[in-house]
């Protein structure tokens, strides 16, 4: 009895440890309509232009297609795009 | 807004980074944890802007990704300081202007005050001022809980007081005691007497036993209405007497004037200018007082901006010498000020009885001009005179036990 209790109890921390790691390493992504993004959890900008804006996150490659297209603040983990954003694409 | 004072307030360069790929520069900023902001790309050159200090260490990101660095403006106090460093006066004056602006507003400026109604308004200021509350009063030190306090202590006809200070301006509200009215005490018992000599022309006893019937001649003092009063058993009784007695009655008056009057006028002496500036009092002049002087004169024009008076003003104080001249004074003249007094006195002293005539005979005699006034009027001569009710009940009770013995 007590063996099969400690097995359910590995297996449920093993779960929410994979959900934690999931929730912290996925980007997080705030928009405000088309005019604004918050992206938490980027790992750098691979393409600028003021059509097309590429970054790269842990879970793959995410593009902002738009007209006026400008990153607003940058900081190591997070970034804010603004400008009119028309079409995002995620290349996992 | 705040963020972007803290950005001024730190300084930061706005510049270009030219090269084929700037999004590399980029990532090396952003991984080395330097804050970058406001990237704008136009054709194939990016613009961004940077704090000044974090601009300094990127020329080896810079290296690393192959881009130029290009600075287009220069932003923030830092920069403002370096422009004018040389210049020393104007940033002492800045400087200067910082600290003066920060000591004015420890000081009161203006005094305000609304609901005063009997209470003089010279009079409210001067115990502001004695309990600590002036213009040029040090705010930080002064409680205004306890100056309000004290001013109603001091004045009694204030209700409610409140001093309410908003910048450099105190208000002061007042709603001051509602005195009560003068209630006649009906308990005490009182005849009803004649205030002046008089006829009778009607008289209406509310209270009381009266005397007297329209038509009859009264002289001053006389009782009209007694307060003692028999009752229904045959027994004394004391009551407060009330009447209405409208009497004709005969005003005499007379006035005199001499022939040559001394008439005194100022002549001015001195003007001495003071400029106050809070509580600092800078004197125009080093005149001293003249002891000659026997009137003065004093005006206070403060400086009004803005529908602000401002604590900066120009007290003038005028000095004037008393003459005396004698003036001898013609018929004419003397008439015109006889009948000026005797219109005075007929407003004042008349003022409750309705004149039906008046009689003005003026002629002269020894030196002077004289002017008899008769006024004919029309009054109520009643007035109360309170009995002594002990002295009354102890005559009344012997006088009844005489008679009981008898």
């Amino acid at each position: 009895m007590k063996n099969s209790k400690d097995r359910k109890r590995g297996e449920n921390k093993t779960r929410t440890n994979a959900v934690k790691e999931l929730f912290y390493e996925l980007p997080q992504l705030q928009f405000d309509y088309n005019k604004e993004v918050v992206i938490e959890g980027s790992k750098g900008v691979l393409e600028y232009t003021q059509q097309l804006i590429r970054i790269n996150t842990s879970a793959g490659l995410m593009c902002f297609y738009g007209k006026s297209l400008n990153l607003k603040c940058i900081s190591s983990s997070e970034l804010i795009i603004n400008g009119y954003i028309e079409k995002v694409e995620f290349i996992a | 807004m705040l963020l972007e004072f803290v950005r001024w307030l730190q300084g930061y360069v706005y510049f270009k980074i030219i090269g084929k790929s700037p999004e590399r520069f980029i990532n090396i900023v952003t991984k080395n944890r330097l804050t970058i902001w406001n990237t704008v790309k136009k054709d194939s050159t990016l613009y961004a802007s940077m704090y000044v200090r974090d601009y300094k260490d990127i020329r080896e990101f810079a290296k690393k990704s192959r881009v130029r660095l290009k600075i287009v403006s220069r932003h923030g106090l830092p920069f403002f300081i370096k422009k004018y460093k040389n210049r020393v006066g104007v940033l002492v004056g800045v400087f200067v202007f910082i600290i003066v602006v920060y000591i004015m507003s420890c000081f009161v400026w203006t005094i305000d005050v609304t609901g005063l109604e009997t209470i003089s308004y010279s009079h409210l200021l001067s115990t502001l001022k004695e309990n600590g509350l002036y213009v040029g009063a040090y705010k930080k030190n002064a409680s205004f809980i306890t100056i309000s306090r004290d001013t109603m202590l001091d004045i009694e006809d204030i209700g409610w007081m409140s001093i309410n200070v908003i910048g450099s301006h105190a208000s002061v509200e007042i709603k001051e005691k509602a005195k009560s009215p003068k209630v006649e005490n009906t308990s005490v018992p009182a005849n009803v007497k004649a205030s002046t000599d008089g006829l009778i022309l009607s008289i209406n006893t509310y209270q009381g036993e009266a005397f007297f019937e329209e038509g009859s001649a009264v002289v001053k003092d006389q009782l009209l209405v007694s307060g003692v009063v028999e009752d229904k058993l045959g027994g004394v009784k004391l009551v407060r007497a009330n009447a209405q007695v409208i009497a004709q009655t005969t005003h005499k008056q007379t006035f005199e004037v001499s022939k040559i009057i001394n008439t005194t006028g100022f002549k001015e002496e001195k003007t001495r200018k003071r400029l106050n500036i809070l509580w600092l009092d800078v004197p125009f002049s080093f005149a001293f007082a003249d002891e000659k002087a026997s009137a003065m004169r004093f005006q206070n024009d403060s400086l009004y901006l803005f529908d602000t008076f401002l604590p900066v003003s120009v007290s003038t104080q005028r000095l004037y010498e008393k003459q005396y001249k004698e003036k001898a004074l013609n018929d004419k003249k003397a008439q015109e000020i006889l009948l000026t007094w005797a219109r005075l006195y007929e407003c004042f002293n008349l003022s409750d009885a309705q004149v039906k005539s008046r009689n003005y005979e003026f002629f002269e005699s020894d030196g002077k001009y004289t002017l008899e006034c008769t006024f004919l009027c029309v009054e109520d001569i009643a007035y109360k005179s309170e009995i002594d009710a002990k002295n009354i009940t102890i005559d009344r009770v012997l006088q009844s036990e005489k008679e009981n013995t008898q």
